[in-house]
């Protein structure tokens, strides 16, 4: 009984521990071609007061994006400031530091206002800087979207949109957000 | 002349990437960033029966939404005798539809525009940029493909009063179902260094409108004529991006089809133009 009461503790202290910090991102744009647009563009993204640098790549056209420390930056709202500026994002990869973040396939975890839904990804613990690429369906090829929808039964991602499936802490007004981990 | 156009129209086609859409001209479809704003001055020439008039217009630009564009412009000239304040316009554009990918779109925009000034007793042109009042609408659809731009207006202006084209002769119903066919395309540079790197553009635009109004003279009373013209001309120029920010624009101008007596026939035009973020 004491092992599992230390064990219980443990587990407790582990999820109040669990912490999942935003450091960059990289944010493929889509819909131009010009430095007039990618500096409009950066411009509206340099608005966001949770953004501490930001450099775009005119020929790729991935802005480079690093984050204050210890601020929340809601995925919803780079994704907003893309589509004020007249373009819509390609696709995204952000880089967080996790600590003792425990995950598996369709586990859901808060991120400030934001859910990231794990999609195709063994159970593990994440430490340290853990490159997350976001798959939701304006952020992937059709091929790519194919794929990653056997990945899951889960028919939010399908659907693109909260459902029934998602849950409890998927509240109405949280964002819900898919993800795969890539390194 | 005639051979030009699909010289220089196939010649955008047979080039292989990217481009601007930023038309001297006509408006493309897309629109600027949220919350930001512009001026625009410029100054263009006309002729008419031997004579070169100049207009000047000087505009402010304001993105309402990212998805609402909105544009109030002054004009002034010398075409009505000494050089004065002729009109003003406000414009509105709103992108209703975008397919968007990598370095390329599809978009379709709504827009409405209405003029105020004196109605002069000359007529002109059936245009709201000038001495006139009346309104106008259309749809523009914009097409983005890597360094090359194509983009599309449909629309008609129809000015409010009767115009007084001289003394004993009224227009009525004066309508121009405006159309033109925009082309742009990316020159310099081929890879980008930085914001600061010079933009080179060049556009060739086709700018048609077929007008239709009803014709009264105080001499013939109850005998209306309905009278009707094409005009179509042909814009070519360059344009440069300046810091990423300002663009200056040039475009020669040439009246390809001159359906319409009287009207004065646009040749130079030149202006500036400076973007704000905040």
């Amino acid at each position: 009984m004491k092992t599992f009461f230390i064990a219980l503790l443990l587990a407790f202290t582990a999820i109040l521990n669990a912490h999942a910090q935003i450091i960059s991102a990289d944010v493929g744009v889509n819909g131009l071609t010009c430095s007039m647009c990618a500096r409009g563009t950066e411009e509206t993204l340099k608005r966001l007061d949770f953004i501490d640098s930001i450099d775009v790549d005119l020929n790729t056209l991935v802005a480079h994006i690093t984050f204050k420390k210890n601020m929340n930056a809601p995925v919803e709202d780079i994704v907003k400031a893309v589509e004020d500026a007249g373009f819509s994002v390609r696709n995204i990869t952000a880089t967080f530091n996790f600590s003792n973040q425990k995950v598996g396939k369709d586990e859901h975890i808060d991120y400030g206002n934001d859910v990231l839904h794990f999609v195709g990804v063994e159970d593990q613990t994440l430490n340290g800087p853990v490159t997350l690429r976001f798959i939701d369906k304006p952020f992937v090829s059709k091929k790519e979207f194919k794929e990653w929808s056997k990945k899951t039964s889960m028919t939010c991602y399908k659907n693109n949109k909260k459902d029934a499936c998602c849950p409890v802490n998927v509240t109405p007004t949280k964002r819900l957000f898919h993800v795969t981990v890539t390194s | 002349m005639k051979y030009l156009i699909p010289i220089f129209f196939f010649g955008f086609f047979a080039a292989r990437s990217s481009a601007q859409e930023l038309f001297i001209y006509s408006e493309p479809a897309s629109n600027m960033p949220n919350r930001s704003y512009g001026f625009v001055i410029g100054a263009e020439s006309f002729g008419k029966a031997g004579s070169f008039f100049t207009r000047n217009d000087l505009g402010f630009m304001y993105e309402v939404t990212g998805a609402l564009m909105t544009t109030v412009t002054l004009h002034a000239s010398n075409y009505y005798g000494g050089y004065d304040f002729n009109n003003v316009d406000a414009y509105a554009k709103y992108r209703i539809f975008s397919d968007d990918g990598f370095k390329q779109h599809f978009r379709i925009a709504a827009y409405a525009m209405g003029a105020v000034g004196e109605q002069r007793n000359t007529f002109a042109d059936v245009e709201l940029e000038g001495g006139n009042r009346g309104l106008g609408a259309g749809f523009i659809f914009t097409l983005l493909q890597n360094r090359f731009a194509l983009s599309s207006t449909i629309g008609v202006i129809t000015l409010v009063p009767d115009v007084k084209a001289a003394p004993g002769i009224t227009f009525q119903d004066v309508r121009n179902y405006n159309y033109s066919l925009s082309a742009g395309f990316l020159v310099y540079p081929a890879h980008y260094e930085s914001y600061r790197d010079l933009n080179f553009n060049l556009y060739a635009e086709l700018l048609g409108k077929y007008i239709t109004y009803d014709h009264m003279e105080t001499s013939m009373p109850g005998m209306i004529m309905h009278e009707h013209g094409t005009v179509l001309d042909l814009a070519i120029g360059p344009q440069l991006i300046i810091n990423s920010i300002s663009r200056v624009d040039l475009s020669l101008r040439s009246r390809l089809i001159s359906g319409v007596a009287g009207f004065p026939k646009p040749c130079v035009l030149l202006r500036f133009e400076q973007m704000f973020y905040h």
